[in-house]
């Protein structure tokens, strides 16, 4: 539940922000992947989510 | 495939893998060499080679992902884009430093399949569902940064022209000298990817696709083989993307979105993971079915509808055709069309005594 809200939060804040103070360095349409690179990035460091519970799995 | 075994039995591990099970399927595979190589150029007219060629190269693709998600079962939607990596490298490689297609060639898929482990390092820490996402990303930035950095792509919405390649001498003009051309490299694709299966390589993939964790505890280096299968798959993306360039003679980053590779996904759904038999059937299969549904519209459809109509409708029904078929096979054969051909196949291996 809680990690719907605060990840929606993070989604759209990153979005607007990479839009922001991207670019106008690059060119534009940073706006477009910038969410996927920062979910790439949680997710190597925490493969079920910031606020996911690790699931052991059994053979 | 179109023989029938009798009186033969293996005794060895040696002789159950061989690439040819009994000596008779070497005759089959010859014949459908001469077929192709010799027949079908001959006397098939421009058209005909052209759909052709089209699935020459679809073949090359669907291979490359199946390899990847078939026989690996790490699923991958940016192969479109690594089609344009490899493109637009052999595109520039052209264009720049006249480079021949040996070298072009290779070269994009090489390029490609260093992006492709790139972007396959996410499978080590997740998979399923999470690792379609991240694909997706690689999918996106790729389209981004060929579109956006103008030394690769020349400029936002630009294309480059590409020569066509040179061969013992002669430019490759007809569709009978490019149909020979792409059935060479599918040719080897089909071969090496028959044999990579069978492979010590090949035979890890399937154990890390079957279950990652046992695979790891045989001793499996599951790092060095996820990143090996999103490589090589990569390279025949990559290698399809050059083939397409060179058969188009133009590299647009348009032809290599995110559509392409849900097609090639339904290719190799459709058609049968892990199935090399699959992969092609599935290739024939997507690159067939818009073409043919657009004579059998344009033939039936006009005693119902309007011309108007039927010209809205004909490209908007491929879309539909494509989900409703991925969804009717994964619910009924989720084998594919390979599991029909091989049913077809069982069922008159002793016709016409069925006992």
């Amino acid at each position: 539940m809680i990690g719907a809200v605060v990840g929606g939060l993070i989604v759209g804040v990153v979005e607007s922000l990479a839009a922001g103070y991207l670019d106008p360095y690059v060119g534009g349409g940073t706006k477009d992947f910038a969410p996927y690179v920062l979910m790439i990035l949680v997710l190597m460091i925490r493969p079920y989510g910031i606020f996911g519970r690790a699931l052991i799995e059994r053979i | 495939m179109f023989h029938r075994e009798s009186g033969v039995f293996k005794t060895s591990y040696v002789a159950d893998m061989a690439v040819y099970p009994l000596p008779i399927a070497k005759w089959t595979v010859a014949a459908l060499a001469a077929l192709f190589a010799v027949i079908v150029p001959l006397a098939m007219n421009e058209y005909y080679l052209s759909l052709l060629n089209l699935i020459l190269i679809a073949v090359v693709g669907a291979l490359g992902l199946n390899i990847l998600v078939g026989y690996t079962g790490q699923i991958s939607i940016g192969h479109g884009a690594l089609m344009s990596v490899g493109a637009y490298t052999a595109a520039n490689l052209v264009t720049r430093l006249d480079a021949p297609f040996w070298l072009a060639l290779p070269a994009g898929g090489a390029m490609a399949a260093t992006i492709g482990a790139v972007i396959g390092i996410p499978s080590l820490r997740i998979k399923g569902l999470y690792l379609a996402i991240a694909t997706l990303a690689g999918q996106l930035i790729i389209e981004w940064t060929i579109n956006h950095v103008s030394w690769i792509s020349g400029g936002v919405q630009a294309s480059i022209e590409v020569p066509r390649p040179t061969l013992f001498g002669a430019q490759l003009r007809t569709q009978t000298q490019f149909y020979v051309f792409l059935l060479f490299f599918a040719a080897v694709a089909i071969v090496a990817t028959i044999n990579l299966a069978r492979s010590r390589i090949g035979r890890a993939f399937v154990a890390v696709r079957d279950q990652d964790i046992a695979a790891e505890i045989i001793g499996i280096d599951i790092f060095r083989y996820k990143l090996l299968a999103f490589a090589i798959s990569s390279f025949y993306a990559g290698v399809t993307g050059v083939l397409y360039t060179y058969y188009l003679g133009i590299a647009n980053y348009e032809q290599f979105q995110i559509n392409v590779s849900i097609d090639y996904l339904a290719m190799i759904i459709i058609g049968g993971l892990g199935s090399v038999l699959g992969s092609i059937f599935g290739a024939i299969f997507v690159t067939l079915l818009p073409i043919v549904t657009r004579w059998m519209l344009e033939g039936l459809g006009g005693l119902i509808l309007s011309p108007a109509d039927l010209a809205n409708i004909i490209p908007n029904l491929r879309l539909v055709m494509f989900g409703a078929l991925i969804i009717i096979f994964l619910a009924l054969e989720p084998e594919g069309l390979s599991r029909l051909w091989r049913n077809i196949v069982a069922y008159f291996r002793v016709w016409p005594f069925s006992y």
